[in-house]
Order: C-alpha cells, then structure tokens, then sequence
C-alpha cells in the first residue's frame, strides 16, 4: 500500500493514485472534523444571540454574534470564579501529590535490589483486576473518614492509579542501569538517585502522567457528585452538571441578575459559554501537548 | 545433629561477615529508603483498593448505616435475589451493559481499522499530521461538556437534528423522551471517544509493515485490496486480538459520564430502561433510592465477573505475545 518510489505507475493509474489519495483525505478530514465537532457546538453557540437559538435552534456556525452570554457569565463570576478556583487547587494539589508519590513508588518497584519488589507489584497489580466498586468508596469516604463536602474528598480517592504506576516503572527499568551503578559507587542513596537520576531522565514520561491527572482531575464530576453539596465547593465540570440539572442553580448563585433590565436571561447561549469556560482550558492544554502524542505513538510503531 | 551444628556455624560466620563488610548497611538502608518511598502510595492503594473490600459485605447485609458492617443483619444472597428480578431490573441492566459494550468493540474496532488504513495511505501527507492530532481531542472533553454539545443536536426546539428533519418536511423528533433511538446515538458517542486513540494505535501497527513485502506483492499483481486483506490484516492481526481481549475483559464495566451525562437520565426518566448500565444501576441505587445492599450486590456482582473476564483476556494477551513485544 505504501507505494515505492522505483516503482513508476502509468498515467491512468496515476489519475486512480490522485483520487483516492484525494478522497481519502476527504473521508479522513471528515471524520476529524466530527472528531471536534462538540467544540465547534460550544463555541458557535456561546457566540451566537439568544433569539437566534430561540427562532432557528443552533447551529454549527455563529448566528449574529455577540458576547452577551459571556457579558452575562462575567457580570456575575463569583460562582464562576468559585468553581474555577476548586478546579484549579484540586488539581494542582492532586496532580502534584499524586504525581510524587507514583514517582517514588514507580521508582522502587523498578529496582531489582528492592527485596519487596515482587509482593509489592502484585499488591499493586491486583487492584487493576478486582475493585470494591462505587458503593465501598462511598461508605468509606463518607462514613470511615467524614470527608463528606470537603476538598478532601476530590483531591483523595485519585491519587494513585496502579497503571500509571506500572508504566513509570517500566520506563525506570528501561533507563540503562550503568546511570544507577555510577551515583551507587558515587556511594548516593536510593533517593538521591532517584532525584538526580531517575527523575531527570523520566521527565517525558512523568510530563506525559502529568498530563493525564491534570486531564483526570479537571475534567472530573463524578466524585464530587458523589460526594459535594456546597456551591463553594464545586468544580467547574460539576457545575456545568448542575446546571444541565437547573438553570435555577445558577440564578440562585448569582446575586447580580440583571432582572432590572427587559432582555430574558439568555439561558441557552449561557449554557454554551459555561461549557466554553469549563472545556477550555484542557482544550488548550491539548493544543500545546498535541505535537507529543502523535510523534510518540506513531514513532513508537515505526521502530518496532 | 554435627551436620546441624556444621551449618549453623556456617550461617553464623556468613552473617558475621556480612554484617561486618557494611554491605548491609547500605543494602538495609537503601531498601528501608525504598521501603519508605513507597510509603505513601501503598497507603493510598491500601485504603481505597483494600480497605474498601470488607464493605463489600454489604451485599450480603441489611445495611443500616446507624448499624454500620458488623451491626447491620446478614441476609445472605437475598440482595442477589431481588436484584435479578423484574422490578430491580438486575438482568436487563447486565444484558445493556454487556450489548453496548460488545457494539463498541466490535463496531469500535472495524472503524478504527478502516480509519487507520486510510490514515496510512495519507501519511506522508501535510494534512495527516492535522487530522492525527484532531483525532485525539476526545479524549481531552469531558462528558458533561460533550452532553452539552449533544444537547445542542438533540433538543426537541432548539436542536440542530430537529432543524435538519424540518427542513427536509419530516416531523421534529423528541429524542429526550424517545428511549428507541438511544442505543444507536450511545453506541455511536462511545466509538466517537475512542476512535482516535485505536486508530492511531492500529496506525502504528500498520506502519510497522514491512514495506518490501507490500512491493513483492505488488510485482506479482496484487491489487491494494488484495494487499490490504491478505498482507496488512493478517500481520497486524495479533494486536487486533490483544485489544480486543483486552475491550472483551472489561466488557461488565461502562463508561459511567456516557451513560449518565448524554441521556441525562438524571431528567429523562424514560430513558433509563434503554440507557442504563451496570455502573449507572449501581450509582441511582446508592444515592436516589438507598437500597444500599442491592446497590453492593450489583458492584460485587460486576467485580466478580470482571474478574474472571479481565484474568481470562490476561491470560490470551500472554498466550498470544508472551514476550511483550507487541503491546
């Protein structure tokens, strides 16, 4: 299928070759664009005037734009901003935390002079198979710790993942042990080499876990519709949830309504602002990680 | 018994001189550090992946929660039993989840494949390096941002699917109240999220080719439907199957936002009979209607088969590439 450059088509092989390279694209592009299309949804949406929507529904594209429903969501932003702001600590502290954590627990795991590697791995390994499911958590993080409504409850239960535990270490065990053996003889403990070591010749690896808690933890609504009831302590995502629930919700919480004014309040664009606001920054975060993913994978095929 | 007092010197002195090199200084103290290092990550795992495990006796109780574990009365498999009847609906919710699961894998896979081939016949284009990153935005929106966009498509007023079958002089449907067309729409939005990422994974298996086979093939006047179906699909055959496995171990766990936030059944009520899923039966059951054993009864039951599914794929995936070569 990949066509060598010794062998040469004649003309109207040529003419098929062109096509279907052509359509190909088409069928390919096509299918990205609906890949992005919820995007393309949000944005046209939140960009477009209320009675657009109200008269002809939405549409992929702007409809008389306007920033009115943004006007709106920064008129008032405290429940906004609130929101933004748990989002933004549980993540941090999560990521941060979760990260160090995997990192050294990754890191002994991959050392074969570790006596309690192998009870430990399959310590590890086994809650990939088995879990206690949802209703454990619950009980666990409600009643045995009384984390209900605190910021304990969404930072916790994700901290650790085993897969990525696993898969830092793999790449630990990859790194070529003479860089070990050297700080070792410099006579450095285990954590001095795993700091000045391991961790240096990690840093794709630990950006790429990185990412995946950021991405874990913002786009997270599960665990505090499980556990959080307070407004100041609603994560963006969660909030764009309650208010599919209830516009109500977010009138409640937003003091400033302009209701001394004669314009409805714009509810259908807002809604699609809101989901700008809570989709935008992994929407960035994947712009600027994106030339990664793809070298990566596709890289990691060729070789092999 | 001078043989056991032979060998016990001997144990004697090793250790003696062991002790005395300093070597077990450093190796006791680097692994005490090891030791320490994983500390707070086996803390962790401990708490929510083992300390979570007693309470899965909830399935066999009465729980009361002023009763806690022990207090509450056993009452043996009863929670089982009343959750496979026809009003908890324990059977229709396993037959979903396992149905829709089995469309993703099967439909997930065929497009993905179709989709990396086409990919590797445009890979040295300009455009493929775009549509590849593209591919991969997915799995960076949640699905509560994705139900507002399927919200935007599918609101019986504002809709844009609605607009379309007016434009064309049909009827406007009311999809939010009409569970028949759901499956099709969720089958559809779960491959969405997962087509990039398999394709590209086949991608590079495609890629992997190699590409002197493909030229001989060629020569001797293969066509490239022949190509692709006798060359490339046998070749990458062995990854299709490990992921599959791998989909068919995980067949009793769904995506739980797909099920919950698309239909968004926390409104649509009438829905619930062609949407939900184990892991959605579970969750309604804890926290609307507080049947906290059927609840556990249903999640153990859900472990319980994984396990034997997921330990089961494990077992094909190193039959199949012992070496880890592959995957």
């Amino acid at each position: 299928m990949i066509t060598s450059a010794k062998i040469r088509p004649i003309h109207s092989h040529r003419l098929q070759a062109k096509l279907s390279t052509l359509l190909n694209h088409i069928l390919v592009g096509a299918v990205s664009l609906v890949t992005i299309a919820p995007v393309i949804i949000i944005i046209s949406g939140s960009l477009s005037a209320v009675n657009a929507i109200k008269s002809f529904g939405y549409r992929p594209w702007v409809q008389e734009f306007t920033l009115e429903a943004y006007r709106y969501v920064f008129l008032d932003p405290s429940q906004l901003l609130k929101s933004y702001g748990v989002s933004i600590v549980v993540t941090a502290i999560g990521t941060l935390t979760g990260l160090s954590i995997t990192a050294m627990m990754a890191y002994a795991l991959s050392r074969k002079k570790f006596r309690l590697r192998g009870l430990l791995t399959i310590f590890i390994f086994f809650t990939l198979l088995f879990r206690g499911g949802t209703v454990p958590l619950y009980i666990i993080v409600t009643k045995v710790l009384g984390l209900k409504d605190t910021l304990w409850a969404l930072i916790l239960p994700g901290l650790t993942n085993p897969f990525y535990i696993l898969l830092l270490s793999a790449f630990f065990g990859g790194i070529p042990s003479e860089f070990y053996d050297a700080a070792e003889v410099d006579g450095a403990s285990e954590f001095a080499i795993f700091r000045y070591v391991a961790l240096p010749l990690a840093a794709p690896m630990l950006a790429t876990i990185a990412m995946f808690y950021v991405l874990q933890y913002w786009n997270d609504w599960f665990t505090p519709l499980l556990f959080v009831n307070d407004p100041n302590l609603t994560p963006v995502q969660y909030l764009l949830q309650r208010m599919m629930q209830s516009m109500t919700f977010l009138q409640q919480n937003m003091t400033n309504l302009a209701s001394t004014e004669a314009i409805p309040f714009p509810t259908e664009s807002i809604r699609m602002a809101m989901a700008v606001m809570a989709a935008g920054p992994m929407t960035i975060v994947f712009l600027f990680f994106q030339r990664f993913f793809v070298r990566g994978l596709i890289q990691g095929g060729l070789k092999g | 018994m001078s043989n056991l007092i032979r060998g016990l010197n001997t144990i004697k002195d090793r250790l003696i001189l062991w002790w005395k090199s300093g070597i077990s200084k450093r190796w006791f103290g680097s692994n005490l550090m090891l030791l320490l290092m994983c500390l707070p990550a086996v803390a962790h795992i401990g708490l929510f992946g083992y300390a979570t495990l007693p309470w899965l006796m909830v399935a066999f109780k009465q729980y009361r929660a002023s009763d806690g574990l022990w207090g509450s009365a056993w009452v043996g498999f009863k929670n089982f039993e009343f959750l496979f009847t026809s009003t908890a609906k324990g059977w229709t919710v396993t037959r979903n989840t396992i149905a829709y699961n089995a469309a993703f894998i099967v439909l997930g896979t065929i497009l993905a494949l179709l989709l990396a081939l086409l990919l590797a016949e445009i890979f040295r284009s300009v455009w493929s390096k775009i549509f590849q990153t593209a591919l991969f935005l997915p799995n960076f929106l949640s699905w509560v941002v994705v139900g507002f966009a399927t919200f935007a498509l599918f609101d019986t007023h504002t809709g844009m699917i609605n607009a379309f079958l007016t434009s064309l002089g049909r009827d406007p449907i009311r999809w939010y109240q009409s569970p028949q067309y759901w499956p099709g729409i969720l089958v559809s939005l779960g491959i969405w999220k997962q087509l990039g990422v398999t394709s590209l994974i086949y991608l590079a298996a495609i890629l992997a080719v190699d590409p002197q086979i493909y030229e001989s093939a060629q020569l001797d006047g293969a066509n490239k439907w022949q190509q692709t179906w006798k060359i490339t699909l046998p070749l990458i055959m062995p990854q299709i199957v490990i992921l599959t496995l791998l989909s068919i171990g995980r067949i009793m766990y769904a995506d739980f936002g797909l099920f919950y936030q698309l239909p968004q059944v926390y409104m649509n009520t009438s829905l619930i009979s062609a949407t939900d899923v184990l892991d959605t039966f579970v969750y309604r059951s804890l926290i609307s209607l507080n049947q906290v054993g059927m609840a556990t009864a249903a999640g153990l039951f859900q472990s319980v088969v994984g396990l034997v599914l997921i330990v089961l794929a494990y077992l094909g995936v190193r039959k199949i590439d012992p070496n880890r070569e592959l995957m």
